[in-house]
């Protein structure tokens, strides 16, 4: 391959992030029936739970793709213009850590989620023990 | 080596590596399915359980799969090829390996806890 100009890893950049927010909405879309089930989880304030939780895969969306550096220790990007393959190495790299960043938030909200349920399990049959 | 033989090797090991991950999603479906209706009570919540788990397992398994480290310098041939598809499959083995021991340690601890809290 031949050597890069900066727009080339402008684009590969721009590309990630886009690719990284895409996926974000992809899954809030996936998770667009959900509405329900966080109203039967919560109980109480369901409305800011959802907004919560959307809005957090989102942000962790981006965040992940943002945290990926193009530029080397000393701030440096000439070795990107040498290197194509790095460069689509570096952008790959924001996808998945993208994707890194997804996959430990739905573990905390599945996690968080759960306890939830299973507290307001127990609330339940404690009022129906007291009547 | 020419730089196709890289991006091929690299496309097709990602695609085995999805193909792995769906069909841990397919084995674990039925079992998972159960686990949670029984958990939460509630077929909709149950659905959103399970949705929650096909997205962790789902995600790892593709980041897992992104990452790579093809070596494309000139001394290249096809053994560190081999290598770094082995590497690359590797990868996706110790994350789904990791989540799995973490889902399931998880799903002990809830079920030791949900029978306490149905006492």
């Amino acid at each position: 391959m031949n050597a890069w100009s900066e727009s080339n890893i402008a684009i590969v950049y721009f590309s990630g992030l886009f690719f990284a927010l895409m996926s974000g909405l992809v899954i809030v879309f996936y998770l667009n029936s959900i509405k329900e089930a966080i109203k039967l989880i919560t109980i109480k304030f369901n409305k800011l739970w959802n907004s919560i939780f959307k809005s957090s895969i989102v942000l962790a969306s981006l965040i992940g793709a943002l945290s990926i550096n193009f530029r080397n220790c000393e701030g440096n990007y000439d070795y990107l213009l040498k290197s194509p393959q790095q460069t689509v190495i570096k952008g790959i790299e924001q996808v998945s850590n993208s994707f890194d960043w997804l996959t430990v938030l739905l573990g905390f909200w599945f996690l968080l989620f759960i306890i939830l349920r299973l507290n307001s399990i127990k609330n339940i049959e404690n009022k129906t023990k007291v009547l | 080596m020419e730089n196709t033989t890289f991006i091929k090797a690299y496309l097709i090991t990602f695609i085995i590596c999805t193909i792995l991950t769906i069909t841990l999603i397919l084995l674990i479906n039925k079992g998972l399915k159960k686990y949670f209706e029984n958990l939460a009570q509630d077929k909709i919540i149950a659905k959103f359980f399970m949705k929650l788990s096909y997205l962790i397992i789902l995600l790892g398994g593709i980041s897992a799969s992104l990452t790579s480290n093809y070596k494309t310098q000139d001394t290249a041939n096809w053994l560190t090829l081999t290598w770094d598809v082995t590497d690359h499959l590797k990868e996706l083995f110790e994350r789904l390996f990791l989540i799995i021991i973490i889902l399931s340690i998880v799903f002990f601890i809830l079920h030791l806890w949900d029978k306490r809290t149905i006492k």
